[in-house]
C-alpha cells in the first residue's frame, strides 16, 4: 500500500544519505521504549489510528474544550466517526450534558440537562416544512412518544412492534414513537384573552424524586441498536431526528399509576408576577426572551407538600421557552429534562389553535 | 578530553551523543540534550565520557528536526532572558512562537514522527506543540476528510457524513 511504498522510498533515501554511522565500542545509554505501545508496522491500520491512547486523549480533549457550541462541536463528533480507536477515546472524553452542560452526540439530546445552569438553545421555525401534527382537534392535549423505552422506569408500550426500520423511510405521518413518555395539557381558557397559557406536563419517564437531592432521572447512553447506525441524522432538523411527534390517536394513558418517589414529574407554569409599572403580569426570562407572545412560558415542578421539595427547587425554572423574533425562539432547559423532552413540550406551544389562546 | 580548571580558558562545550534508530551519531551540546526530560533524569549520575544515548525510536530524519527545535529553544531562552536583564525591549517570545508554528507546519507523517519522538524523549513544549497541531488539523474536517488526511482506514460502520 501507499504507506509501505513511501517507507521504502524513505529507506532508500536514507541509505544514500551521507552520515557518520560509525559504531564505537563504548557503552551506550539506551532509552528504551515503554510498554507495548510501539508496535512497528505490525498493524495494517494507519499509525494515526494506533496513536498511543494518552496522546489521542490529549488531542481530543483540546478539541472538545475549544468547541463549546454546535455546530462547531461537530468536530468532536467527527473524531468519534473516524475509526474504532478514535471513537473509543472520544467517548471517554465526552461527558453527559448533566456533567458538562454541553450537547455532543445525538444521544445527548435524550440525556437530562445540567442541574445548575440551563442549556440555552435556539429553535428556528421553518413554516414551509412544519411536519409536527396535533392531537385532539381542539389542540389542547398532546402526547409525546419516544422510540426507545426510558431506562429504569416502566412505561407501557403503545405499539405492536419495537423494531424500527430506517428512519429516513418513515413517513412523518406515522406516529414514530412507541413509548408514551409524557402528555402536555393546555387549559382551555376562553375567558382570558391575554397572558401565558396554562399548561401541565406529565413526564412519565421522569420520577419526581429526580428533583430531590441525590435523585436521578434516566440517562440513556445508547440509542436502540438500529438507531445506533443512524448517527447520520445529526445536524438535520431535530424534529426529524428525534421523532418528536404528536399522535392524533386517542391519548394513551400510562397503565401503571405510580405513587411516592416514583410518581411522574409534573410541570406547571410558573406563576407570573404583577408588574406595577407595566400594569401587566410578567415573567422574568432573564433577557432570553424579548418578544411578548402567548407561546412564551416557564415551567416549574408541580409538587405537593408530601414530596418534601425545597422552596428553592419549587421556584426553579426547569424549562423556559419564548420568542425573540419572527420564527426564532429560545429554549432553556435543565435537569431532569432532556433536550428531546423539552423540545417536545415547546413544539406543543407552537400550535395556535384558538382554544389555547 | 579532560575538563580544564584554568579559568582563563573557556572550557570546551560539553557535548552529548545521540544515536538515532538507524545508527547515526548526533553530537549536541549538553544543554540542548537536556531539553529532553528523559535525558535530564539521571544525567548527573552518568560519567562524562558515557553520555551517549541510543534512541531506538527516533529516526535520524526526525532526530535532526528535534535537535533543531531544542537548539532554537535553548538559544531563544538565552536571548529572551538577556533582553529582560538589560530591560531592552524584545519580541523574542513572539518570534519564537512564530518559529514554532513554522516548524510544526509539516506533513502528517513528519508530524507523527515528531509527536512520537517528543513523547518518547519527554520534551514537554514540543509535545504540546505537536498535539495542538494535530487538534488544529482535525478541526474543520469531516470524518472522511480526517481519514484521508491521516491515512486512516474506516474500520467502523458508522459514518455520519457519508451522504454528504
Amino acid at each position: 500500500d501507499l504507506e509501505m511504498s513511501l517507507k521504502n522510498i524513505f529507506r532508500e533515501f536514507r541509505e544514500k544519505k551521507d552520515g557518520n554511522g560509525n559504531k564505537h565500542g563504548r557503552s551506550r545509554s539506551e532509552i528504551t521504549p515503554v510498554g507495548p505501545r510501539f508496535r512497528n508496522g505490525s498493524v495494517q491500520q494507519s499509525r494515526w489510528a494506533n496513536l498511543p491512547p494518552e496522546l489521542l486523549l490529549d488531542v481530543i480533549k483540546r478539541l472538545e474544550a475549544s468547541q463549546t457550541c454546535w455546530p462547531a462541536r461537530r468536530h468532536v463528533v467527527a473524531c468519534a466517526s473516524v475509526c474504532k480507536s478514535w471513537r473509543d477515546i472520544t467517548k471517554e472524553v465526552v461527558k453527559t450534558p448533566e456533567e458538562c452542560g454541553r450537547l455532543t452526540f445525538p444521544i445527548s439530546l435524550k440525556q437530562p440537562g445540567p442541574r445548575d445552569s440551563p442549556i440555552h438553545c435556539f429553535i428556528r421555525r421553518e413554516r414551509g416544512t412544519n411536519t409536527y401534527r396535533l392531537s385532539n382537534f381542539l389542540g389542547t392535549k398532546f402526547t409525546v412518544y419516544d422510540n426507545q423505552p426510558p431506562y429504569e422506569v416502566d412505561v407501557p408500550s403503545s405499539s405492536r412492534t419495537h423494531r424500527r426500520i430506517h428512519s429516513k423511510q418513515v413517513s412523518p405521518r406515522v406516529p414514530a414513537g412507541n413509548y408514551n413518555i409524557g402528555t402536555i395539557g393546555y387549559e382551555l381558557n376562553v375567558l382570558r384573552a391575554r397572558g401565558p397559557r396554562r399548561m401541565q406536563c406529565t413526564m412519565y419517564s421522569i420520577p419526581i424524586s429526580s428533583i430531590l437531592e441525590g435523585g436521578t432521572a434516566p440517562t440513556p447512553t445508547l440509542f436502540p441498536q438500529s438507531l445506533e447506525e443512524q448517527f447520520c441524522l445529526l445536524p438535520t432538523p431535530i424534529s426529524k431526528d428525534q421523532h418528536v411527534d404528536f399522535s392524533s390517536k386517542k391519548l394513551s394513558e400510562p397503565l401503571l399509576p405510580v405513587r411516592g418517589a416514583n410518581e411522574p414529574l409534573i410541570l406547571k407554569n410558573k406563576a407570573p408576577r404583577w408588574h406595577e409599572q407595566l400594569q401587566c403580569w410578567c415573567l422574568n426570562f432573564r433577557g432570553r426572551v424579548t418578544v411578548a407572545s402567548v407561546k412564551n412560558f416557564q415551567l416549574v415542578a408541580a409538587v405537593e407538600p408530601s414530596h418534601n421539595v425545597s422552596q428553592e427547587e419549587q421556584e426553579k425554572v426547569i424549562l423556559q421557552f419564548g420568542k425573540i423574533g419572527k420564527d426564532i425562539f429560545t429554549m432553556d432547559y435543565c435537569y431532569p429534562l432532556s433536550a428531546f423532552q423539552a423540545f417536545a413540550i415547546c413544539l406543543s406551544s407552537f400550535d395556535t389553535k384558538p382554544a389555547c389562546e | 578530553m579532560k575538563d580544564s580548571f584554568n579559568p582563563s580558558i573557556e572550557p570546551p562545550k560539553k557535548t552529548v551523543t545521540l544515536v538515532s534508530s538507524d545508527g547515526y551519531d548526533f553530537e549536541v551540546e549538553e544543554e540542548v540534550a537536556l531539553e529532553s526530560q528523559v535525558i535530564k533524569d539521571g544525567f548527573e549520575d552518568k560519567a562524562v565520557d558515557d553520555r551517549e544515548y541510543l534512541l531506538f525510536n527516533v529516526h535520524s530524519d526526525t532526530l535532526e528536526l528535534i535537535i533543531k527545535y531544542c537548539e532554537k529553544h535553548v538559544s531563544s531562552r538565552k536571548s529572551i532572558s538577556a533582553a529582560a536583564a538589560s530591560s531592552s525591549s524584545s519580541n523574542g517570545e513572539e518570534a519564537l512562537k512564530e518559529w514554532d508554528e513554522h516548524f510544526i507546519s509539516v506533513d502528517t507523517n513528519t508530524l507523527y514522527d515528531i509527536l512520537m519522538a517528543a513523547d518518547y524523549l519527554n520534551i514537554k513544549s514540543l509535545l504540546d506543540l505537536a498535539i495542538q497541531k494535530v487538534a488544529d488539523t482535525i478541526h474543520g474536517r469531516s470524518p472522511e476528510q480526517i481519514r484521508k488526511k491521516f491515512n486512516i482506514e474506516n474500520d467502523s460502520i458508522i459514518d455520519p457524513w457519508a451522504s454528504e
